[in-house]
């Protein structure tokens, strides 16, 4: 990295993803020598249905600027309709964190599938410029936070 | 009235097998009733209801599970008592619903805000009449009513077994903008509104206690394998836990309002849980408790829900 960018401030970001389809597609994206930016950390899920909004706040407690959820697309869910389930509950979250002052901008959600190595690296630079436009995460940060096994 | 319950609930022990009676009586203060659990006859003539019967009825319902069980709802508390038999948390048959028509509920802080040393209080039709130490005044019931009676349009249970009291005329309806007037306001404004809140939480927890449908034998608050949350009253953890509790509450929250009511530190839960009931009725057309065959909203799925935020 150049001098201007290693000064310049890297967003976190945190991504839920399910290991049949996104994690399968991050990892073609890898073998296929794609480049994509390191500011993304993959959680690797069964399913997008297995993900618990306490995630996403966990993960905004912990430091992360933005938080991405990706799954197969519908009809391709490996356990059938974990990906419905997901669809339904982040319907519902993605409005309440935006009523609490969230700006929008700072959870994604996307189908990607084991295939689309390609998609998934060119969504990591489209995700990393937009959340840098909004700089660093303010809310849910918590001061000498121990919960857990993580010491801050 | 009160001579129509107390007979209604004689019959109930003596011909069905009921085993309790969950109702109201008379508190030691003027301005409030407070919920009464009867099984002998004897006690029947202790029961009451007027607009000072502000409590849902339906959460103790859980208490008497597997036994039979009469109980004094209000239309808003019927829905309550729907979503616990469509979550298998209790069964029809081990229920008996005696429905009140309801002419609204007394908002009791601001009738005392605005009178001191209340001794008395009646209800007549739509007027209060109210006795303080040193005077006797006459009020219009609508200028007391709770905020949440003001958007109601059911003044009748639409599910019940039995069912007291006049029908009510006809109520002004007043719709609460509360929900889309919050949404102006940007991410600034919104974020500082609810931290401000937020802070003040002192996780007594009452909320919690008082919801009827807050039911689960170990909380998400409780667990600590995994914490999900500081047990201490910090800003950010007091976020989290009301964000979570919302959340848990989507598509099911019947807006019976007690959260807010009984919160000793004023936050406005109901802004909360009145937004996940708007989300859920435009996006999945569906409204708690209004249904006893319906499928909770977030457990269940259609293969065209709207996707447009999903890239």
């Amino acid at each position: 990295m150049s001098d201007k960018e290693e000064k310049e401030w890297q967003p976190k970001i945190v991504g839920f993803v399910c290991n049949w389809c996104t994690y399968a597609g991050a990892d073609l994206a890898g073998t296929s020598r794609m480049k994509y930016p390191a500011n993304i950390r993959l959680i690797r899920l069964p399913c997008t249905g297995r993900i618990n909004p306490l995630f996403i706040l966990r993960a905004f407690q912990d430091g992360a600027d933005a938080v991405l959820v990706s799954g197969c697309h519908p009809g391709d869910c490996h356990y059938v309709s974990g990906n419905y389930h997901a669809r339904r509950k982040m319907t519902v979250f993605k409005e309440l964190l935006e009523f609490v002052g969230v700006e929008q901008g700072r959870l994604f959600m996307s189908w990607i599938s084991a295939a689309e190595g390609k998609k998934f690296a060119d969504f990591m630079d489209e995700i990393v410029v937009e959340v840098k436009k909004l700089g660093p995460m303010k809310s849910f940060k918590q001061e000498g936070k121990d919960v857990g096994n993580n010491k801050n | 009235m009160s001579e129509i319950i107390k007979t209604k609930a004689q019959e109930l022990l003596q011909n069905q097998d009921i085993n309790l009676i969950i109702g109201y009586e008379k508190s030691f203060s003027p301005l409030s009733s407070t919920p009464v659990f009867i099984r002998k006859a004897k006690d029947c003539p202790r029961l009451t209801f007027d607009p000072t019967c502000v409590s849902n009825l339906a959460g103790y319902v859980l208490k008497n599970k597997g036994k039979k069980t009469a109980v004094f709802l209000k239309p808003c508390d019927v829905k309550a008592l729907v979503v616990l038999i469509q979550e298998k948390q209790l069964k029809q048959d081990d229920i008996h619903i005696i429905g009140l028509n309801c002419a609204g509920v007394i908002d009791e802080k601001k009738l005392a805000k605005q009178y001191k040393n209340i001794r008395e209080i009646d209800f007549k039709g739509d007027k209060i009449i109210l006795k303080t130490s040193d005077s006797e005044k006459e009020l219009k019931l609508e200028d007391f009513l709770a905020d949440k009676c003001k958007p109601c349009t059911e003044r009748s249970p639409k599910i019940y077994h039995t069912l007291l009291g006049e029908k009510p005329k006809e109520v002004k309806f007043q719709e609460l903008k509360e929900v889309e007037d919050f949404e102006k306001l940007n991410s600034k404004e919104k974020e500082a509104f609810w931290d401000k809140h937020f802070a003040r939480c002192m996780r007594c927890y009452a909320c919690i206690k008082v919801c009827p449908l807050c039911y689960c034998e170990r909380c998400f608050v409780e667990k600590n394998q995994p914490q999900w949350l500081d047990k201490t009253t910090d800003p950010t953890a007091n976020k989290i836990f009301h964000l979570t509790r919302a959340f848990h509450l989507a598509g099911r929250c019947i807006d019976c309002g007690e959260c807010e009511r009984i919160c000793p530190m004023n936050i406005p839960l109901m802004l909360l849980n009145r937004k996940m009931a708007k989300e859920v009725l435009q996006h999945f057309d569906y409204k708690a408790g209004e249904d006893l065959e319906g499928t909770p909203p977030l457990s269940t799925f259609k293969q065209d829900d709207k996707e447009d935020f999903i890239r």
